[in-house]
Order: structure tokens, then C-alpha cells, then sequence
């Protein structure tokens, strides 16, 4: 467990899955959280879950693929608890399509989430985040040697995010550290489709032989933030259980 | 880490006495390996016995080996030793190694096969003496401390490059067999550290600095101590889903 007292963590896609599970466990590690999503009511239910006081967690509506919202967030985090140390933009969506039959519309939505999504929050939080700060990036397995079957608009906006991670260490280093954590199969909402059909077949292609869970994701989120991970920037942490290995 | 047994090989200093101590801060019992004639050298006579009496102020339970690993054997009785003080072995750290710098061309075959012999060999000899242990009770964590050299490679350093290399390369071979029984594998490859090893460089404060500046883009060295967090999620259960990584603890200069 590490020690995130005074520290402010600003999250997206904080509804459900990682996102959800790195609010909590910065909560737990004394950090105060601003719980940024599409889905309004859930981060607020779980704001008043994890501090019913309300002093150590708020939550706003935020759509990450504009770029209004993006300012309005990080605004509304600076107004309420004073500073960002910690950005963390979890915000994404996952589509199933083979890419010959991707939509446009298809396409251009994933990407705006993906990949304009993060670059509007990270472009508005940097001038006002905590010098010693820390960003990590959401990138994916998928992004990674081997692709994803169905998952082609996906896997290219999170092989962009690992581009877009090290440009920010190099042009951030040394006053904020940038990384990113590429998870495997996690079992979040997001594929629990894929589990569903595709299960077995996972978890056989995965040495540690299960899905990973999101609280595994969020403590190396939680190191990479950390002091323990002071000289730790432009890294992209593979978590997935050793299905794939770099 | 509270219950659990590690071994830390090159633990009596800079890189490996930072992880021993956050180890033990973490609650877990240690075996420390080091050479006596190699502390000598860089001037830490008496480093083990020191971080030995440093842990004993904690009350932390642990060992000291000592044990050249240019011998062939003390790999494994290494192993032996330290689950016989232990009473078995959970977590290994493969932290000792050698380097030498010079010229491709003028690297002797004696130094070639003593530093085949201590970053190579003696890994193989230590993991396939702990390996069964761990296999046997369905927990493990395994880290090998690689270098920046694995995907930079200095030219003066061509053979420990080449040597680190091949120690990841054998990692995610290994992550892959022993994953089905709860053991990972993982590599952690720091880029510049002040160490004992380097502590030739800072003689001239004015060419280090050069030195940090151009290092990579934080512009400085990391001290030991910032090397011991990473191991610390790779070895504890925040890290329990990875396995066959390679964290790169570089400042960015793997960039």
C-alpha cells in the first residue's frame, strides 16, 4: 500500500473497471480523488460511497472526447482540492469489428475517446499539475506485437497512446514523470462480452492461467505514481498475466 | 513480504543493499549473498557485516553468504545455504554482477569467460537450484536486475550488454514455464545509478554532472534506493499479474 496523503488524483472512466478500482485504492492510500465520467450518477454514488463527507472525493459529468470537458474537469478539480498531482486518464471504449467493417462513425469514435481524450485532459492539466507530478496512461496488450482480432480502431489509438506517453516523459521529465500500464485481460464491464464468449480460450492463452483483476491494475498505477517510482518515466508496464512479454 | 523468505545476490551494496532494506522494511526474512574480495575492491570492505548489523538493529531475521560466483557451484550452494537459513526460499533477486569496461577488440578471454561465469552462468546455477522449491510450493517471484545496456548498449560494455540480454531472454523463457505455478518473472533494467561501481566517475564532480545532464531526460542519476520500489512491486502481491516484464527504471534514457 503506498502512502498518498495531501496528494490529489484526478481520474477519468472513474464509473467502473480500472478507472473505478484506481479511485479506490487512492482513496485508500489517503489521496484525495476527482472522479471525472460519462456516467454522472454512478461516480457521484461512488463518491458518496468511498467519503460520504465529501471532503476527499468529488465527482463531475465529463464526455473525454471534448475538449471543453477536459478543461471543465480539470478546472473543477483545481478549484475544489487546490492542485493535480496525479492524472490518470482511463476514459475508453472498446468496439468489436473486423476493420473492413468499421464504421466511419465507428472509427471516429474511438478514436476521440481514446486518443483525443487524452490528449485534451493531459494538454489541460499539464501547466497547472504539482511539479514531481505523475501521469499514467491507459494503453492495452492490444497495442502491442500481435494485435487484436475485431479490436483494429482500438489496438491503433492505444499503440498511440504508447507513442504519446514517451513524447510526454521527454518533454515533461523532469518536473512531471509520464508512463503508461498496458493491462491484458482485466475483468472490468468493458469485456465482459469477450469473456464471456471467449473466456476459456483467454485465460488458457494467459501463463498465469486467469483474468487479471482491476485492483492489480491500479497498484502499479499506484507505484508509478509513487516515490518508489521516482526515476520511472516514459515506461509502459505490461500487467497481463505474461500473455504478452516484450 | 511479511512470511516471506528472499534471497538478494549482490545485496551487501548500492543496488541490492537498497533492496534488501526496503525487503526487510516490507516484512520479509533475507539471505543476503555477497563477495567478500569484490567489496574490497571497491573500496566497502566489511559492507555485508555492516548492513548485516544495520538489519540485526531492526530485528530483522537474515543471513549472510558469502560466495564467489567466478566458482562453479556457488550458484547452487548459495541456494542450499540460504534455504537452510531460511528454512525454504520464496523470492529470488539476482543482483550480483560484474562489469568491465573496454574495448570490443581487447576484451581477453579470461575476462570474457569470468564475466560469462558471474552475470551468466552463476544465474543459470541459482535459478535452477531454486526453481523446484518454488514449483513445489506453488508461490515464486524471481527478478533479475538487468541494465539500460539491454536495449542501449554502451560500446565499451559490448560483453555485459550482451550477457544482460541473454539473462532476459532466459527470464521470459522461464516466465512462461513457471507461470502455471504461481511463479513470476520479471526484469528490472536500471539505466544511470550513483553506485559503489561507478563511484570512480563522481571523482571529477564537473564531468558527472556532464554526465547526469545528458543521461536522459530527469538530467540526473537515480540513487540505489530508487531502484528498490520497483523490485518491491515486482516481488510483493501489488505486482501478482505481472510476469515476463522488463520495467525499465531509466529516467527515460531507454527513450
Amino acid at each position: 500500500m503506498f502512502e498518498f496523503a495531501e496528494k490529489v488524483l484526478l481520474v477519468t472512466g472513474a464509473a467502473s473497471g480500472i478507472g473505478r478500482a484506481t479511485a479506490e485504492y487512492f482513496f485508500k492510500c489517503g489521496a484525495s480523488v476527482f472522479l471525472a465520467d460519462l456516467n454522472a450518477n454512478v461516480v457521484a454514488e461512488l463518491a458518496a460511497k468511498l467519503d460520504a463527507t465529501g471532503s476527499r472525493v468529488a465527482s463531475m459529468k465529463y464526455d473525454a472526447g471534448h475538449a471543453t470537458d477536459a478543461k471543465a474537469v480539470v478546472d473543477a478539480c483545481v478549484s475544489r482540492f487546490g492542485k493535480i498531482d496525479f492524472l490518470v486518464p482511463c476514459a475508453g471504449i472498446y468496439d468489436d469489428n473486423l476493420i473492413e467493417n468499421i464504421s466511419d462513425e465507428q472509427w471516429l469514435r474511438t478514436i476521440s475517446v481514446n486518443l483525443n481524450g487524452v490528449f485534451y485532459i493531459v494538454r489541460q492539466a499539464i501547466p497547472v499539475m504539482s511539479d514531481g507530478g505523475a501521469i499514467v496512461n491507459m494503453a492495452s496488450q492490444a497495442a502491442h506485437l500481435g494485435g487484436s482480432i475485431r479490436h483494429g480502431h482500438y489496438g491503433a489509438t492505444k499503440g498511440a497512446i504508447l507513442a504519446f506517453t514517451r513524447t510526454l516523459a521527454k518533454e515533461l521529465g523532469p518536473r512531471i514523470r509520464a508512463n503508461a500500464v498496458s493491462p491484458g485481460s482485466i475483468e472490468t464491464p468493458m469485456i465482459a462480452r469477450n469473456i464471456a464468449t471467449r473466456g476459456e480460450e483467454i485465460v488458457s492463452r494467459t501463463p498465469l492461467r486467469r483474468l487479471g483483476k482491476p485492483e492489480e491494475i491500479a497498484s502499479v498505477v499506484a507505484f508509478l505514481c509513487s516515490d518508489a517510482a521516482s526515476f520511472v518515466t516514459g515506461e509502459t508496464i505490461l500487467v497481463n498475466g505474461g500473455s504478452y512479454m516484450g | 513480504m511479511s512470511g516471506r523468505r528472499a534471497l538478494v545476490t549482490g545485496g551487501s551494496l548500492s543496488i541490492g543493499r537498497a533492496i534488501v532494506l526496503a525487503f526487510a522494511d516490507a516484512g520479509a526474512d533475507i539471505a543476503i549473498q555477497y563477495a567478500g574480495t569484490a567489496d574490497e575492491a571497491l573500496k566497502s570492505e566489511g559492507a555485508a557485516q555492516n548492513l548485516s548489523k544495520e538489519l540485526a538493529g531492526r530485528g530483522v531475521r537474515h543471513g549472510l553468504i558469502e560466495a564467489d560466483f567466478a566458482i562453479v557451484g556457488e550458484g547452487k550452494r548459495t541456494v542450499l545455504e540460504a534455504e537452510r537459513l531460511l528454512g525454504g526460499l520464496d523470492v529470488l533477486v539476482l543482483c550480483a554482477s560484474v562489469q568491465q569496461r573496454e574495448a570490443f577488440v581487447d576484451i581477453s578471454a579470461a575476462e570474457r569467460e569470468r564475466q560469462t561465469r558471474i552475470n551468466f552462468d552463476a544465474s543459470v546455477e541459482l535459478l535452477q537450484a531454486a526453481v523446484p522449491g518454488m514449483q513445489k510450493r506453488g508461490w515464486g517471484r524471481i527478478l533479475t536486475i538487468g541494465s539500460i545496456n539491454q536495449t542501449r548498449p554502451e560500446p565499451t560494455l559490448a560483453i555485459y550488454a550482451a550477457l544482460k540480454s541473454a539473462q532476459h531472454n532466459l527470464g521470459i523463457n522461464l516466465a512462461r514455464q513457471l507461470a502455471p505455478y504461481g511463479v513470476t518473472v520479471n526484469n528490472l533494467s536500471p539505466g544511470l545509478v550513483a553506485t559503489a561501481r561507478n563511484s570512480w566517475r563522481r571523482v571529477d564532480a564537473g564531468q558527472w554532472q556532464t554526465i547526469e545532464r545528458n543521461a536522459n531526460p530527469m538530467g540526473r542519476a537515480a540513487r540505489p534506493e530508487e531502484m528498490a520500489g520497483a523490485a518491491l512491486l515486482l516481488c510483493s502481491d501489488a505486482g501478482s499479474f505481472i510476469t515476463g516484464a522488463d520495467l525499465q527504471a531509466t529516467g527515460g534514457a531507454h527513450l
